[in-house]
Protein backbone atom coordinates (compact mmCIF):
# COMPACT_ATOMS: atom_id res chain seq x y z
CA UNK A 1 0.00 0.00 0.00
CA UNK A 2 1.50 3.30 -1.09
CA UNK A 3 0.38 5.87 1.40
CA UNK A 4 1.84 9.05 -0.02
CA UNK A 5 -0.12 9.42 -3.29
CA UNK A 6 -3.44 9.14 -1.48
CA UNK A 7 -2.44 11.70 1.14
CA UNK A 8 -1.24 14.01 -1.63
CA UNK A 9 -4.57 13.58 -3.38
CA UNK A 10 -6.34 14.40 -0.12
CA UNK A 11 -4.25 17.53 0.46
CA UNK A 12 -4.86 18.62 -3.12
CA UNK A 13 -8.61 18.12 -2.75
CA UNK A 14 -8.77 20.00 0.54
CA UNK A 15 -6.63 22.87 -0.68
CA UNK A 16 -8.30 23.28 -4.05
CA UNK A 17 -11.79 23.17 -2.62
CA UNK A 18 -11.10 25.75 0.06
CA UNK A 19 -13.43 28.70 -0.18
CA UNK A 20 -12.15 32.25 -0.03
CA UNK A 21 -13.67 34.25 2.81
CA UNK A 22 -16.58 36.36 1.56
CA UNK A 23 -15.89 40.06 1.10
CA UNK A 24 -16.40 42.18 4.17
CA UNK A 25 -16.49 39.28 6.61
CA UNK A 26 -14.16 41.03 9.07
CA UNK A 27 -16.44 44.07 9.30
CA UNK A 28 -19.57 41.97 9.73
CA UNK A 29 -17.97 39.80 12.39
CA UNK A 30 -16.55 42.77 14.22
CA UNK A 31 -19.81 44.67 14.14
CA UNK A 32 -21.82 41.73 15.44
CA UNK A 33 -19.35 40.83 18.17
CA UNK A 34 -18.92 44.34 19.51
CA UNK A 35 -22.62 45.09 19.55
CA UNK A 36 -22.75 43.27 22.86
CA UNK A 37 -21.18 44.06 26.24
CA UNK A 38 -17.53 43.12 26.50
CA UNK A 39 -15.36 41.23 28.79
CA UNK A 40 -17.33 40.74 31.98
CA UNK A 41 -17.56 37.37 33.55
CA UNK A 42 -20.66 35.39 32.70
CA UNK A 43 -21.88 35.76 36.24
CA UNK A 44 -21.57 39.52 36.15
CA UNK A 45 -23.32 39.64 32.79
CA UNK A 46 -26.08 37.39 33.94
CA UNK A 47 -26.73 39.40 37.06
CA UNK A 48 -26.49 42.64 35.10
CA UNK A 49 -28.96 41.44 32.52
CA UNK A 50 -31.30 40.12 35.15
CA UNK A 51 -31.06 43.27 37.22
CA UNK A 52 -31.77 45.41 34.17
CA UNK A 53 -34.83 43.39 33.40
CA UNK A 54 -36.07 43.77 36.91
CA UNK A 55 -35.57 47.54 36.83
CA UNK A 56 -37.18 47.98 33.43
CA UNK A 57 -40.06 45.72 34.07
CA UNK A 58 -40.50 47.00 37.58
CA UNK A 59 -42.21 43.84 38.59
CA UNK A 60 -41.14 40.61 40.12
CA UNK A 61 -41.45 37.42 38.17
CA UNK A 62 -44.11 35.50 40.04
CA UNK A 63 -43.46 31.83 39.71
CA UNK A 64 -44.05 28.94 42.02
CA UNK A 65 -40.49 28.47 43.18
CA UNK A 66 -38.97 25.08 43.25
CA UNK A 67 -37.10 26.30 46.25
CA UNK A 68 -37.53 29.20 48.61
CA UNK A 69 -33.88 29.99 49.24
CA UNK A 70 -32.96 33.61 49.62
CA UNK A 71 -30.34 35.17 47.36
CA UNK A 72 -31.38 33.48 44.16
CA UNK A 73 -30.93 35.27 40.87
CA UNK A 74 -34.13 37.03 39.95
CA UNK A 75 -36.31 35.24 37.46
CA UNK A 76 -36.83 36.44 33.90
CA UNK A 77 -40.08 37.78 32.61
CA UNK A 78 -41.96 35.44 30.28
CA UNK A 79 -44.31 36.61 27.60
CA UNK A 80 -47.84 35.26 27.39
CA UNK A 81 -48.14 31.95 25.62
CA UNK A 82 -49.35 31.55 22.08
CA UNK A 83 -50.70 28.34 20.58
CA UNK A 84 -49.15 26.93 17.42
CA UNK A 85 -50.93 24.29 15.35
CA UNK A 86 -49.22 21.46 13.51
CA UNK A 87 -47.12 22.60 10.52
CA UNK A 88 -47.67 22.02 6.83
CA UNK A 89 -46.36 18.82 5.14
CA UNK A 90 -42.72 18.68 4.07
CA UNK A 91 -41.41 18.75 0.52
CA UNK A 92 -37.65 18.11 0.88
CA UNK A 93 -35.71 14.98 1.83
CA UNK A 94 -35.65 14.34 5.58
CA UNK A 95 -32.78 13.02 7.69
CA UNK A 96 -32.70 12.12 11.36
CA UNK A 97 -29.95 13.15 13.75
CA UNK A 98 -31.10 11.58 17.02
CA UNK A 99 -33.96 9.47 18.29
CA UNK A 100 -35.77 9.27 21.61
CA UNK A 101 -37.99 6.21 21.69
CA UNK A 102 -40.46 6.07 24.57
CA UNK A 103 -41.72 2.56 23.75
CA UNK A 104 -40.91 0.14 20.95
CA UNK A 105 -43.52 1.89 18.81
CA UNK A 106 -43.81 5.49 20.03
CA UNK A 107 -40.94 7.91 19.94
CA UNK A 108 -39.52 11.25 18.88
CA UNK A 109 -36.65 12.26 16.62
CA UNK A 110 -34.67 15.37 15.85
CA UNK A 111 -34.58 15.75 12.09
CA UNK A 112 -33.84 18.10 9.24
CA UNK A 113 -35.45 18.82 5.89
CA UNK A 114 -33.00 19.31 3.04
CA UNK A 115 -33.25 22.07 0.48
CA UNK A 116 -32.80 21.29 -3.21
CA UNK A 117 -29.06 22.01 -2.97
CA UNK A 118 -28.62 19.61 -0.05
CA UNK A 119 -28.32 22.24 2.64
CA UNK A 120 -30.58 22.19 5.68
CA UNK A 121 -33.79 24.04 4.88
CA UNK A 122 -35.47 23.57 8.22
CA UNK A 123 -35.02 21.68 11.44
CA UNK A 124 -37.72 19.30 12.52
CA UNK A 125 -39.36 17.62 15.47
CA UNK A 126 -40.65 14.22 14.35
CA UNK A 127 -42.86 11.67 16.08
CA UNK A 128 -43.55 8.03 15.26
CA UNK A 129 -46.20 5.68 16.55
CA UNK A 130 -45.17 2.58 14.56
CA UNK A 131 -41.58 1.98 15.61
CA UNK A 132 -39.99 4.34 13.11
CA UNK A 133 -41.64 3.03 9.95
CA UNK A 134 -43.42 6.35 9.51
CA UNK A 135 -42.78 9.73 11.07
CA UNK A 136 -45.05 12.73 11.44
CA UNK A 137 -43.72 16.24 11.28
CA UNK A 138 -44.87 17.93 14.48
CA UNK A 139 -42.45 20.87 14.39
CA UNK A 140 -43.86 24.22 15.49
CA UNK A 141 -44.52 26.15 12.26
CA UNK A 142 -41.83 28.36 10.76
CA UNK A 143 -40.40 30.92 11.20
CA UNK A 144 -39.85 29.36 14.62
CA UNK A 145 -36.84 27.02 14.43
CA UNK A 146 -35.95 24.41 17.06
CA UNK A 147 -32.34 24.40 18.23
CA UNK A 148 -32.52 22.07 21.25
CA UNK A 149 -35.15 19.55 22.26
CA UNK A 150 -36.18 17.54 25.30
CA UNK A 151 -38.59 14.62 25.40
CA UNK A 152 -40.22 13.06 28.44
CA UNK A 153 -43.02 10.71 27.44
CA UNK A 154 -45.16 9.94 24.41
CA UNK A 155 -47.03 13.25 24.67
CA UNK A 156 -44.68 15.70 26.38
CA UNK A 157 -41.81 17.49 24.69
CA UNK A 158 -40.01 20.84 24.82
CA UNK A 159 -37.96 22.70 22.23
CA UNK A 160 -35.80 25.80 22.47
CA UNK A 161 -34.79 28.44 19.99
CA UNK A 162 -32.29 31.24 20.59
CA UNK A 163 -32.36 34.85 19.53
CA UNK A 164 -28.93 36.06 20.71
CA UNK A 165 -28.86 39.30 22.64
CA UNK A 166 -32.66 39.25 22.81
CA UNK A 167 -34.41 36.24 24.27
CA UNK A 168 -34.79 32.50 24.13
CA UNK A 169 -38.04 30.83 23.21
CA UNK A 170 -39.26 27.59 24.75
CA UNK A 171 -42.05 25.64 23.07
CA UNK A 172 -43.93 22.92 24.93
CA UNK A 173 -46.45 20.31 23.88
CA UNK A 174 -48.53 17.93 25.96
CA UNK A 175 -50.44 16.26 23.14
CA UNK A 176 -47.71 14.65 21.07
CA UNK A 177 -46.89 17.75 19.09
CA UNK A 178 -50.39 18.53 17.84
CA UNK A 179 -50.23 21.88 19.58
CA UNK A 180 -47.32 23.89 20.94
CA UNK A 181 -47.33 26.74 23.46
CA UNK A 182 -44.54 29.29 23.57
CA UNK A 183 -42.86 30.97 26.53
CA UNK A 184 -40.20 33.59 25.93
CA UNK A 185 -37.41 34.20 28.44
CA UNK A 186 -35.63 37.52 28.29
CA UNK A 187 -32.06 36.26 28.69
CA UNK A 188 -29.76 38.17 26.35
CA UNK A 189 -26.77 36.02 27.32
CA UNK A 190 -28.22 32.74 26.10
CA UNK A 191 -26.64 31.52 22.88
CA UNK A 192 -27.53 27.85 23.27
CA UNK A 193 -27.58 24.97 23.12
CA UNK A 194 -29.85 23.97 26.00
CA UNK A 195 -29.96 20.64 27.81
CA UNK A 196 -33.38 19.67 29.16
CA UNK A 197 -34.18 17.29 32.01
CA UNK A 198 -37.67 16.49 33.28
CA UNK A 199 -38.60 14.19 36.16
CA UNK A 200 -42.33 14.40 35.43
CA UNK A 201 -44.52 16.47 33.15
CA UNK A 202 -44.37 19.45 35.51
CA UNK A 203 -40.89 19.56 37.04
CA UNK A 204 -38.09 20.28 34.63
CA UNK A 205 -34.82 22.13 34.15
CA UNK A 206 -32.58 23.29 31.37
CA UNK A 207 -29.00 24.49 31.32
CA UNK A 208 -28.35 27.05 28.62
CA UNK A 209 -24.88 28.00 27.43
CA UNK A 210 -23.68 31.60 27.55
CA UNK A 211 -20.49 30.71 25.66
CA UNK A 212 -17.28 28.86 26.30
CA UNK A 213 -13.54 29.42 26.37
CA UNK A 214 -10.34 27.44 26.77
CA UNK A 215 -11.55 25.14 29.54
CA UNK A 216 -14.72 26.70 30.81
CA UNK A 217 -18.30 27.28 29.82
CA UNK A 218 -20.65 29.83 31.32
CA UNK A 219 -24.35 29.28 31.50
CA UNK A 220 -27.59 29.54 33.37
CA UNK A 221 -29.92 26.98 34.91
CA UNK A 222 -33.68 27.43 34.65
CA UNK A 223 -36.41 25.42 36.36
CA UNK A 224 -40.15 25.01 35.95
CA UNK A 225 -42.84 23.48 38.16
CA UNK A 226 -45.70 23.89 35.70
CA UNK A 227 -44.50 21.98 32.66
CA UNK A 228 -42.73 24.93 31.12
CA UNK A 229 -45.42 27.61 31.19
CA UNK A 230 -43.09 29.60 33.45
CA UNK A 231 -39.35 29.26 33.96
CA UNK A 232 -37.30 30.60 36.86
CA UNK A 233 -33.58 31.24 36.73
CA UNK A 234 -32.14 29.10 39.51
CA UNK A 235 -28.40 29.61 39.16
CA UNK A 236 -25.66 30.91 36.92
CA UNK A 237 -22.08 29.75 36.65
CA UNK A 238 -19.62 31.51 38.93
CA UNK A 239 -16.21 32.35 37.48
CA UNK A 240 -14.60 31.84 40.89
CA UNK A 241 -15.88 28.25 41.05
CA UNK A 242 -16.46 28.82 44.76
CA UNK A 243 -17.98 25.96 46.76
CA UNK A 244 -21.71 25.72 46.23
CA UNK A 245 -21.74 27.58 42.93
CA UNK A 246 -22.63 26.08 39.62
CA UNK A 247 -19.22 25.44 38.07
CA UNK A 248 -17.65 27.74 35.48
CA UNK A 249 -14.86 25.26 34.72
CA UNK A 250 -15.28 22.64 32.06
CA UNK A 251 -17.35 22.35 28.90
CA UNK A 252 -20.78 21.21 30.05
CA UNK A 253 -22.01 17.92 28.62
CA UNK A 254 -25.44 17.76 30.21
CA UNK A 255 -27.72 17.83 33.22
CA UNK A 256 -29.99 15.16 34.64
CA UNK A 257 -32.38 15.34 37.55
CA UNK A 258 -33.58 12.37 39.57
CA UNK A 259 -36.33 14.17 41.46
CA UNK A 260 -37.36 17.72 42.29
CA UNK A 261 -34.31 18.23 44.49
CA UNK A 262 -31.44 16.05 43.27
CA UNK A 263 -29.73 16.63 39.96
CA UNK A 264 -26.38 16.18 38.26
CA UNK A 265 -24.23 18.28 35.96
CA UNK A 266 -21.25 17.00 33.97
CA UNK A 267 -18.42 18.67 32.10
CA UNK A 268 -15.31 17.72 30.20
CA UNK A 269 -12.20 19.28 31.69
CA UNK A 270 -8.48 19.15 30.83
CA UNK A 271 -7.59 18.00 34.34
CA UNK A 272 -7.20 14.56 35.91
CA UNK A 273 -10.77 13.55 34.99
CA UNK A 274 -14.09 15.01 33.82
CA UNK A 275 -16.20 16.98 36.28
CA UNK A 276 -19.28 15.65 38.06
CA UNK A 277 -21.42 17.95 40.21
CA UNK A 278 -24.58 17.31 42.23
CA UNK A 279 -27.33 19.51 43.64
CA UNK A 280 -29.66 18.51 46.45
CA UNK A 281 -31.76 21.65 46.50
CA UNK A 282 -33.28 21.70 43.04
CA UNK A 283 -30.38 23.41 41.29
CA UNK A 284 -29.49 26.34 43.54
CA UNK A 285 -26.23 25.03 44.94
CA UNK A 286 -23.82 22.57 43.41
CA UNK A 287 -20.94 20.55 44.80
CA UNK A 288 -18.24 18.53 43.10
CA UNK A 289 -18.50 14.77 43.40
CA UNK A 290 -15.38 12.68 43.57
CA UNK A 291 -15.36 9.35 41.83
CA UNK A 292 -12.63 6.74 41.57
CA UNK A 293 -10.41 6.21 38.55
CA UNK A 294 -9.70 2.52 37.93
CA UNK A 295 -6.09 1.42 38.17
CA UNK A 296 -4.30 1.64 34.85
CA UNK A 297 -6.97 3.82 33.25
CA UNK A 298 -6.21 7.36 32.07
CA UNK A 299 -9.17 9.73 32.25
CA UNK A 300 -7.09 12.92 32.02
CA UNK A 301 -7.04 15.49 29.27
CA UNK A 302 -10.63 16.43 28.54
CA UNK A 303 -12.49 13.20 28.02
CA UNK A 304 -16.20 13.14 27.39
CA UNK A 305 -18.63 12.35 30.21
CA UNK A 306 -22.36 11.65 30.06
CA UNK A 307 -24.79 12.99 32.67
CA UNK A 308 -25.97 10.24 35.04
CA UNK A 309 -29.08 8.35 34.09
CA UNK A 310 -31.13 6.78 36.87
CA UNK A 311 -33.31 3.70 36.53
CA UNK A 312 -34.79 4.04 40.03
CA UNK A 313 -34.27 6.30 43.02
CA UNK A 314 -31.13 4.35 43.88
CA UNK A 315 -29.68 2.79 40.70
CA UNK A 316 -28.04 4.73 37.91
CA UNK A 317 -25.01 5.05 35.65
CA UNK A 318 -22.80 7.48 33.77
CA UNK A 319 -19.95 6.98 31.32
CA UNK A 320 -16.52 8.47 30.71
CA UNK A 321 -14.91 8.11 27.32
CA UNK A 322 -11.55 6.33 27.37
CA UNK A 323 -9.60 3.80 25.31
CA UNK A 324 -11.99 1.45 27.06
CA UNK A 325 -15.09 3.35 28.17
CA UNK A 326 -15.48 3.48 31.94
CA UNK A 327 -19.06 2.98 33.11
CA UNK A 328 -19.82 4.17 36.64
CA UNK A 329 -22.76 2.59 38.42
CA UNK A 330 -24.44 3.42 41.71
CA UNK A 331 -26.82 1.51 43.92
CA UNK A 332 -27.20 4.18 46.59
CA UNK A 333 -28.62 7.12 44.70
CA UNK A 334 -25.23 8.46 43.66
CA UNK A 335 -23.62 8.61 47.10
CA UNK A 336 -20.92 6.30 45.72
CA UNK A 337 -19.97 5.34 42.17
CA UNK A 338 -18.22 2.11 41.15
CA UNK A 339 -16.29 1.91 37.87
CA UNK A 340 -16.77 -0.85 35.31
CA UNK A 341 -14.22 -0.88 32.50
CA UNK A 342 -15.94 -1.79 29.23
CA UNK A 343 -14.23 -4.04 26.65
CA UNK A 344 -14.00 -1.23 24.08
CA UNK A 345 -14.50 2.47 23.53
CA UNK A 346 -18.09 3.35 22.77
CA UNK A 347 -21.43 4.60 23.98
CA UNK A 348 -23.61 2.50 26.27
CA UNK A 349 -27.36 2.09 26.30
CA UNK A 350 -28.84 0.81 29.53
CA UNK A 351 -32.29 -0.78 29.46
CA UNK A 352 -32.26 -1.04 33.25
CA UNK A 353 -29.67 -1.38 36.01
CA UNK A 354 -28.55 -4.78 34.74
CA UNK A 355 -29.03 -5.00 30.98
CA UNK A 356 -26.91 -2.79 28.75
CA UNK A 357 -25.39 -2.59 25.30
CA UNK A 358 -22.15 -0.96 24.21
CA UNK A 359 -21.57 0.06 20.59
CA UNK A 360 -17.88 0.27 19.75
CA UNK A 361 -16.73 3.45 18.05
CA UNK A 362 -13.71 1.62 16.66
CA UNK A 363 -15.36 -1.17 14.72
CA UNK A 364 -19.09 -1.17 15.20
CA UNK A 365 -19.04 -4.24 17.46
CA UNK A 366 -22.11 -4.51 19.70
CA UNK A 367 -21.48 -5.79 23.24
CA UNK A 368 -24.14 -6.77 25.77
CA UNK A 369 -23.97 -6.99 29.54
CA UNK A 370 -26.53 -8.66 31.77
CA UNK A 371 -24.94 -7.74 35.09
CA UNK A 372 -24.78 -3.95 35.04
CA UNK A 373 -21.54 -3.70 33.09
CA UNK A 374 -19.39 -6.17 35.04
CA UNK A 375 -19.13 -8.60 32.14
CA UNK A 376 -19.68 -8.04 28.42
CA UNK A 377 -20.05 -10.32 25.41
CA UNK A 378 -19.97 -9.39 21.71
CA UNK A 379 -23.40 -9.88 20.15
CA UNK A 380 -23.18 -8.37 16.69
CA UNK A 381 -21.80 -5.77 14.33
CA UNK A 382 -23.15 -2.60 12.79
CA UNK A 383 -19.94 -1.59 11.05
CA UNK A 384 -21.61 -1.29 7.65
CA UNK A 385 -23.51 1.74 8.87
CA UNK A 386 -20.45 3.72 9.98
CA UNK A 387 -20.07 5.20 13.44
CA UNK A 388 -23.40 5.11 15.29
CA UNK A 389 -24.93 7.68 17.56
CA UNK A 390 -28.08 7.91 19.59
CA UNK A 391 -28.10 4.17 20.28
CA UNK A 392 -31.14 3.22 22.32
CA UNK A 393 -32.66 -0.10 23.36
CA UNK A 394 -36.28 -0.15 24.51
CA UNK A 395 -36.47 -3.88 25.25
CA UNK A 396 -34.12 -6.84 25.40
CA UNK A 397 -34.52 -7.31 21.64
CA UNK A 398 -35.55 -3.98 20.12
CA UNK A 399 -33.04 -1.22 19.59
CA UNK A 400 -32.60 1.91 17.49
CA UNK A 401 -29.60 3.94 16.37
CA UNK A 402 -28.71 6.75 14.00
CA UNK A 403 -25.89 6.38 11.51
CA UNK A 404 -23.47 9.26 11.09
CA UNK A 405 -23.09 8.67 7.38
CA UNK A 406 -24.47 11.40 5.15
CA UNK A 407 -27.37 11.69 5.17
CA UNK A 408 -27.89 10.45 8.76
CA UNK A 409 -30.37 7.61 8.84
CA UNK A 410 -32.14 5.27 11.21
CA UNK A 411 -31.26 1.62 11.79
CA UNK A 412 -33.08 -0.87 14.00
CA UNK A 413 -32.55 -4.29 15.50
CA UNK A 414 -35.17 -6.75 16.69
CA UNK A 415 -32.79 -9.45 17.87
CA UNK A 416 -30.87 -7.70 20.61
CA UNK A 417 -28.25 -6.14 18.35
CA UNK A 418 -27.26 -9.25 16.43
CA UNK A 419 -28.41 -7.82 13.11
CA UNK A 420 -29.35 -4.28 12.05
CA UNK A 421 -31.49 -2.98 9.22
CA UNK A 422 -31.70 0.48 7.71
CA UNK A 423 -35.11 2.12 7.91
CA UNK A 424 -36.09 4.65 5.24
CA UNK A 425 -37.20 7.93 6.76
CA UNK A 426 -40.79 8.37 5.67
CA UNK A 427 -42.42 11.54 6.90
CA UNK A 428 -45.99 12.65 6.48
CA UNK B 1 -10.59 57.90 32.78
CA UNK B 2 -8.50 54.83 33.52
CA UNK B 3 -11.51 52.60 32.93
CA UNK B 4 -12.23 54.35 29.63
CA UNK B 5 -8.63 53.85 28.55
CA UNK B 6 -8.80 50.18 29.44
CA UNK B 7 -12.04 49.72 27.54
CA UNK B 8 -10.62 51.51 24.51
CA UNK B 9 -7.48 49.37 24.62
CA UNK B 10 -9.61 46.24 24.85
CA UNK B 11 -11.62 47.22 21.82
CA UNK B 12 -8.53 48.06 19.81
CA UNK B 13 -6.82 44.79 20.74
CA UNK B 14 -9.94 42.82 19.92
CA UNK B 15 -10.37 44.56 16.57
CA UNK B 16 -6.78 43.75 15.70
CA UNK B 17 -7.38 40.13 16.61
CA UNK B 18 -10.54 39.98 14.49
CA UNK B 19 -8.78 41.45 11.47
CA UNK B 20 -5.77 39.16 11.94
CA UNK B 21 -7.62 35.92 12.59
CA UNK B 22 -10.92 36.03 10.72
CA UNK B 23 -9.65 34.67 7.43
CA UNK B 24 -7.79 31.75 9.00
CA UNK B 25 -10.78 30.99 11.22
CA UNK B 26 -13.03 31.01 8.17
CA UNK B 27 -10.69 28.53 6.47
CA UNK B 28 -10.82 26.28 9.53
CA UNK B 29 -14.59 26.45 9.78
CA UNK B 30 -15.12 25.92 6.07
CA UNK B 31 -12.93 22.84 6.02
CA UNK B 32 -15.18 21.26 8.65
CA UNK B 33 -18.54 22.60 7.52
CA UNK B 34 -17.97 22.67 3.71
CA UNK B 35 -20.45 25.52 3.50
CA UNK B 36 -19.46 29.18 3.23
CA UNK B 37 -22.52 30.59 4.93
CA UNK B 38 -22.27 28.17 7.84
CA UNK B 39 -18.54 28.85 8.11
CA UNK B 40 -19.20 32.56 8.43
CA UNK B 41 -21.79 31.78 11.11
CA UNK B 42 -19.18 29.77 13.00
CA UNK B 43 -16.63 32.58 12.79
CA UNK B 44 -19.20 35.11 13.93
CA UNK B 45 -20.17 32.88 16.86
CA UNK B 46 -16.50 32.50 17.70
CA UNK B 47 -15.87 36.22 17.81
CA UNK B 48 -19.02 36.91 19.82
CA UNK B 49 -17.97 34.34 22.38
CA UNK B 50 -14.43 35.72 22.37
CA UNK B 51 -15.52 39.32 22.84
CA UNK B 52 -17.64 38.37 25.81
CA UNK B 53 -14.63 36.74 27.48
CA UNK B 54 -11.97 39.07 26.09
CA UNK B 55 -11.10 40.74 29.37
CA UNK B 56 -10.71 37.39 31.09
CA UNK B 57 -8.09 36.30 28.56
CA UNK B 58 -4.98 36.87 30.60
CA UNK B 59 -2.40 35.99 27.96
CA UNK B 60 -3.22 37.85 24.76
CA UNK B 61 -0.30 36.11 23.04
CA UNK B 62 -2.38 32.97 23.17
CA UNK B 63 -5.43 34.59 21.62
CA UNK B 64 -4.85 32.98 18.24
CA UNK B 65 -4.83 29.43 19.62
CA UNK B 66 -7.77 30.26 21.87
CA UNK B 67 -9.83 31.58 18.97
CA UNK B 68 -9.01 28.55 16.82
CA UNK B 69 -10.17 26.20 19.53
CA UNK B 70 -13.44 28.04 19.98
CA UNK B 71 -13.94 28.08 16.22
CA UNK B 72 -13.32 24.35 15.80
CA UNK B 73 -15.61 23.57 18.72
CA UNK B 74 -18.32 25.80 17.34
CA UNK B 75 -17.98 24.32 13.86
CA UNK B 76 -18.29 20.80 15.23
CA UNK B 77 -21.34 21.87 17.22
CA UNK B 78 -22.94 23.33 14.13
CA UNK B 79 -22.12 20.29 12.03
CA UNK B 80 -22.88 17.63 14.61
CA UNK B 81 -26.22 18.95 15.68
CA UNK B 82 -28.62 19.46 12.87
CA UNK B 83 -30.67 21.10 15.57
CA UNK B 84 -28.28 23.96 15.55
CA UNK B 85 -28.92 27.59 16.19
CA UNK B 86 -29.80 29.33 12.97
CA UNK B 87 -28.57 32.89 13.05
CA UNK B 88 -30.15 33.85 9.78
CA UNK B 89 -33.81 34.49 9.87
CA UNK B 90 -36.45 32.81 7.81
CA UNK B 91 -36.51 33.46 4.10
CA UNK B 92 -32.78 34.11 3.93
CA UNK B 93 -31.87 31.79 1.09
CA UNK B 94 -28.23 30.79 0.98
CA UNK B 95 -26.30 30.05 -2.16
CA UNK B 96 -23.79 27.24 -2.38
CA UNK B 97 -21.47 28.35 -5.14
CA UNK B 98 -18.84 25.87 -4.07
CA UNK B 99 -20.83 22.79 -4.99
CA UNK B 100 -19.95 22.84 -8.67
CA UNK B 101 -16.35 23.53 -7.81
CA UNK B 102 -16.20 20.51 -5.50
CA UNK B 103 -17.76 18.24 -8.06
CA UNK B 104 -15.40 19.36 -10.78
CA UNK B 105 -12.23 18.77 -8.81
CA UNK B 106 -12.45 15.25 -7.42
CA UNK B 107 -16.04 14.06 -7.28
CA UNK B 108 -15.19 10.56 -6.01
CA UNK B 109 -13.10 11.86 -3.13
CA UNK B 110 -15.67 14.54 -2.43
CA UNK B 111 -18.40 11.90 -2.18
CA UNK B 112 -16.55 9.74 0.35
CA UNK B 113 -15.24 12.74 2.30
CA UNK B 114 -18.77 14.00 2.80
CA UNK B 115 -19.82 10.60 4.12
CA UNK B 116 -17.33 10.80 6.98
CA UNK B 117 -18.51 11.74 10.45
CA UNK B 118 -18.05 15.42 11.41
CA UNK B 119 -15.12 14.65 13.72
CA UNK B 120 -13.45 12.52 11.08
CA UNK B 121 -13.78 15.35 8.57
CA UNK B 122 -12.45 17.79 11.14
CA UNK B 123 -9.30 15.86 11.97
CA UNK B 124 -8.60 15.19 8.28
CA UNK B 125 -8.91 18.88 7.44
CA UNK B 126 -6.98 20.11 10.47
CA UNK B 127 -4.14 17.65 9.85
CA UNK B 128 -3.82 17.58 6.06
CA UNK B 129 -5.05 21.02 5.09
CA UNK B 130 -3.97 23.17 8.01
CA UNK B 131 -0.90 21.23 9.06
CA UNK B 132 -1.65 20.68 12.73
CA UNK B 133 -0.08 17.62 14.31
CA UNK B 134 -2.44 15.15 15.93
CA UNK B 135 -1.88 16.43 19.45
CA UNK B 136 -2.76 19.90 18.22
CA UNK B 137 -5.80 18.54 16.39
CA UNK B 138 -6.96 16.86 19.59
CA UNK B 139 -6.54 20.08 21.57
CA UNK B 140 -8.46 22.09 18.98
CA UNK B 141 -11.28 19.56 18.93
CA UNK B 142 -11.44 19.21 22.70
CA UNK B 143 -10.63 15.53 22.40
CA UNK B 144 -7.86 13.34 23.66
CA UNK B 145 -4.96 12.56 21.30
CA UNK B 146 -5.92 8.90 21.07
CA UNK B 147 -9.38 9.83 19.92
CA UNK B 148 -8.01 12.14 17.24
CA UNK B 149 -5.71 9.38 16.02
CA UNK B 150 -8.60 6.95 15.99
CA UNK B 151 -10.77 9.35 13.97
CA UNK B 152 -7.94 9.91 11.50
CA UNK B 153 -7.09 6.25 11.05
CA UNK B 154 -10.70 5.24 10.60
CA UNK B 155 -11.39 8.08 8.19
CA UNK B 156 -8.39 7.23 6.05
CA UNK B 157 -9.27 3.54 6.03
CA UNK B 158 -12.85 4.29 5.05
CA UNK B 159 -11.87 6.62 2.23
CA UNK B 160 -9.21 4.31 0.84
CA UNK B 161 -11.58 1.37 0.93
CA UNK B 162 -14.40 3.20 -0.79
CA UNK B 163 -12.04 4.60 -3.41
CA UNK B 164 -10.42 1.23 -4.03
CA UNK B 165 -7.06 2.58 -2.96
CA UNK B 166 -6.08 -0.19 -0.53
Amino acid sequence: MNKQPFEDRLRHYLTRTAEAPPAGIEDRVLSAAMSQPAGHSRLVQAFAATAALVVVAGIAFAVHGIRQNAGQPSGPKPTPSAVYPTPAPLTGAVSVSSIHMITSSIGWADGAEAASDGSVASLLVLRTSDGGAHWRNVTPPRPWQPSSTGYFDENSAWAASFYPHKYLSIMRTSDGGNHWHETRIMDANAIGPADFSFVDTNHGWFFVSYGYGASHEAGGLYGTVDGGAHWEMLATTDASDKPGAMPFSGDKTGISFVDARTGWLTATYPGPKPLLYVTHDGGSTWNAVNYPVPSGVDLAGGRAITPPRFFSSTTGEFEVDADQTVIYVTGDGGATWSPRVAPDSGSASFLNARTAWLVSTNGGTIYRSLDGGLHWSATGHAVAFGPLQSVQFVSTVTGFAVTTLEPPGLITTTDGGLTWNQVPITVS
Amino acid sequence: MAADDTARADRQAFELAVRAETRSLFALAFSILRDAAEAEDAVQDTMEIAWRSWRSLRDRDRASAWLKRICVRRSLDLRRNLFRRLLLSEGDVRDHPNEAKLDALDPDLDRVFRRLSPKQRAVIALHYQHGFNLDECAALMGARPGTARSHLARALATMRKELGDE
